[in-house]
């Protein structure tokens, strides 16, 4: 039996005294995509910086494809919710998936940017590849963070609320566009986000956090039918009976707190 | 109360530290141990403080007249268009003169006394003043300008109340680099211009090799420099308290 | 073009209201030559060449003074990003040492290292160090978090961070210090040249005030100036080159 990709248990962090996550435990199957939801302030973000390793734990263990983490491993990115300030804007935005593309060793510099422009194309953006970010929309900025991560060749793709700042029609766009990268490269997916609609809309297993400090209070799996279509998917009555679940419980802490 | 600064007590005692065992081995009258230079500095206090307040009067009397002229030239520039296309040309054209290149001219108008001096400080402190007020007002967002109207204030009170104070932060900026350009041009100015100063004293340590002494000026300056230096940083934070606390810090430094 | 038009205009006006002055009589002519007579003079004193010497060295001096002080500001400034020790063990002595007038070391510094190079060598680099390195320290410390945090996910290690990241985020703020370098480098130079100089702008500015030579006086301040311009415009030739993204940045956001 393989190890599966990722493995949290019992993972306690405080930050400046506060404790923020107490006694989480998470596992992520390979090809799996799962969203992470919960009430405002309840430490999404933290738990997110500790599942990639750029933050230690101070109690219980992450383990990332059967290692222990010890900073950010190999077959591992991130897509940051604050694209505009995650791109580089000295860089134009084949640049900027270079950027990404450090571990990849063995290859020519040739061959390197040949697989960044593949991967702004994967993306939709093969006409802005000599733009630099702060010349292109804001949802075009999300796709160049997109292709920069699936450019790392990652295992696992850790999304901190990436579609917060975009509006409402580029975000159904870009949640289309990433459900079907991730099933084109079969990456697994760990999704934080405070809109209910898109957890259940992307994933195949929601979990829900509690107040700080934080764990998980329900971990539900989302029967619905692939591919998802924005309009059909969205009045499932399987789809509103989770959506009315998930919410009842986050109004429930919120009410607690 | 401050945490001490461990690294940088210990940095600063090896420093004066190697300073002393070095003119100590080298029995260099041109290079005398730091000790003797704070003896110096004891004996020639009075002298010392003496010369450097002469010279912190230039230079403050020259700073008064530079923002007392040049804020509201500078917005008036900053403001007027016909104004602006007539001076900033020139300001331009007339900036890139390095201020001591004016000595010789300083002294032709205005002679070796404290006259010519502090037209040389006028001078100096005059463009960064001058550009940080047109900026400072042209910077000013016309939303505010639109807030004060719609409250009725009147044209007057609007320049009082809000261009000024939104134009402050620049100001500030470029008084902040004429204060170091002031003191700086007056040691210039008077180790050129010679009558008395801290400059002088310099130049009369240099040429009776009283090296001691001269070294104990230099650190006298250096202590005062650092002093009035940390008293407009303090008038800056509390006058821009709210500039900070909006914009999380300052931008460019010197 | 048109505000270059008006900047011409403005700039005609005032010689000629100079020259009307000067050919008035309202100000002793001996002491206040016109605009045309400074140009004269300016011309023969090119034909004689003392003055194109004299900004060559002025120039070179100030060019190569400034230059090496920011390389210098700048390894420093790197090194207390990196090792937050020596940000802590430096900073405070920067502090002391960067409002302590350059020229007040010219006396002092005659006796260590004479009149020649290692003099200018000292006073230029001491004066125009501070602004860059304090620049530089500030920017690199300000880098945004999550460009750090970016670059360390995609496997970057801290000195690979200051590389490519924080080095580059910190050019534009670094810039405002080596325009400041530049001037002040000029103005050091001429200044030590004034005070121990022999030759140089300053030198050859304090010769001609001294002996009265007023025409001559204003045609070096004149030379001066172009030197001001000059190394001015080589900065931000530098930063244009360097930094074109962040011009282009701003230029849109100032648009918008």
């Amino acid at each position: 039996m393989t190890a599966p990709v990722l493995n949290a248990s019992n993972v306690v962090k405080s930050l400046g005294g506060t404790p923020i996550i107490g006694g989480l435990t998470l596992l992520a199957e390979q090809g799996e995509f799962i969203s992470v939801v919960g009430p405002s302030g309840c430490g999404k973000t933290t738990l997110l910086t500790c599942l990639s390793g750029l933050r230690s734990v101070d109690a219980g263990e992450i383990s990332f494809e059967g290692q222990k983490l010890d900073g950010p491993p190999d077959g591992m990115a991130l897509i940051f919710q604050d694209y505009s300030r995650s791109l580089l804007p000295w860089r134009r935005n084949v640049d900027n998936v270079l950027f990404g593309m450090r571990r990849m060793t063995g290859a020519s510099a040739q061959e390197k940017r040949e697989k960044a422009m593949e991967m702004l194309a994967a993306v939709g953006l093969s006409k802005f590849e000599t733009h630099f970010p702060w010349q292109v929309s804001g949802g075009m900025q999300q796709r160049v963070a997109i292709a920069r991560a699936l450019a790392a060749r990652p295992h696992l793709l850790l999304l901190d609320e990436p579609l917060a700042a975009v509006d409402a029609q580029t975000r159904a766009d870009i949640q289309d566009l990433l459900l079907s990268l991730a099933r084109q490269f079969q990456k697994t997916c760990l999704l934080v986000t405070h809109d209910v609609d898109e957890a259940i809309y992307m994933a195949d297993r929601v979990i829900v956090l509690s107040n700080r400090p934080t764990r998980v209070i329900a971990d539900l799996a989302v029967p619905l039918p692939k591919p998802r279509d924005q309009i059909s998917t969205r009045a499932e009555p399987e789809f509103l009976r989770l959506r009315e679940k998930v919410l009842t419980l986050i109004r429930s802490m919120r009410t607690a707190a | 109360m401050r945490r001490l600064n461990v690294p940088a007590i210990v940095f600063g005692l090896v420093l004066l530290g190697a300073w002393e065992l070095a003119a100590r081995a080298g029995q260099n009258s041109f290079f005398p141990p730091f000790s003797t230079v704070l003896a110096a500095l004891w004996a020639n206090g009075g002298v010392i403080a003496a010369q450097i307040v002469d010279t912190l009067r230039r230079a403050a009397i020259g700073l008064a007249i530079a923002v007392a002229v040049m804020v509201p030239f500078g917005a008036l520039i900053g403001r007027i268009r016909l104004l602006g296309d007539i001076f900033e040309p020139l300001v331009n054209m007339l900036r890139p003169i390095p201020p001591p290149a004016v000595a010789p001219i300083a002294l032709l108008f205005a002679g070796t006394g404290d006259a010519g001096k502090i037209a040389m400080i006028v001078y100096t402190c005059a463009f960064p003043i001058l550009i940080g007020a047109i900026d400072g007002v042209r910077a000013n967002h016309p939303m505010l300008t639109n807030v004060g109207r719609s409250l009725r204030l009147s044209r007057l009170e609007i320049m009082a109340f809000i261009d000024l104070p939104a134009a402050l932060p620049v100001i500030m900026t470029g008084i902040r680099l004429a204060v170091a350009a002031a003191l700086l041009v007056s040691v210039i100015a008077e180790m050129l211009l010679t009558t008395n100063g801290i400059g002088v004293y310099l130049l009369r340590s240099q040429e009776n090799f009283r090296i001691a002494d001269g070294l104990a000026g230099v650190v006298a300056i250096a202590v005062v420099g650092y002093f009035v230096n940390d008293l407009f940083l303090r008038l800056d934070r509390r006058l821009l308290a709210w500039h900070y606390a909006t914009t999380g810090g300052a931008e460019g430094q010197g | 073009m048109l505000s270059l038009l008006r900047g011409s205009l403005s700039i005609l006006g005032f010689l000629a209201l100079w020259e009307i002055v000067a050919r008035s009589g309202l100000v002793p002519t001996d002491y206040f030559p016109s605009p045309i007579l400074v140009g004269e003079t300016l011309v023969a004193e090119i034909g004689r060449g003392e003055i194109v010497s004299a900004f060559l060295a002025t120039f070179q001096r100030a060019l190569i003074g400034a230059a090496a002080a920011s390389l210098l500001a700048i390894a420093m400034a790197l090194l207390a990003a990196r090792y937050t020790i020596v940000r802590r063990a430096f900073d405070p002595i920067a502090e002391f040492l960067r409002p302590l007038p350059p020229a007040a070391l010219v006396p002092l510094a005659i006796f260590f290292l004479g009149l020649g190079w290692k003099l200018y060598g000292f006073i230029l680099v001491f004066a125009c160090f501070w602004p860059v390195y304090l620049n530089a320290a500030q920017a690199l410390a300000a880098t945004s978090r999550v460009q750090i945090e970016t670059a360390r996910s995609f496997g970057y290690g801290d000195w690979a961070i200051l590389a490519h990241v924080r080095l580059p985020a910190a050019l534009p703020t670094i810039f405002i210090g080596v325009r400041m370098a530049a001037s002040i480098g000029l103005i050091a130079a001429i200044a030590a040249e004034m005070i121990a100089g022999r030759d140089g702008l300053g030198f050859y500015l304090m010769d001609a005030g001294l002996s009265l030579r007023v025409p001559e006086t204003f045609a070096g301040l004149v030379a001066a100036m172009v030197a001001g311009l000059l190394i001015n415009a080589l900065v931000m030739f530098l930063r244009a080159l360097t930094i074109g993204w962040h011009i282009q940045l701003t230029r849109m956001e100032a648009g918008a």
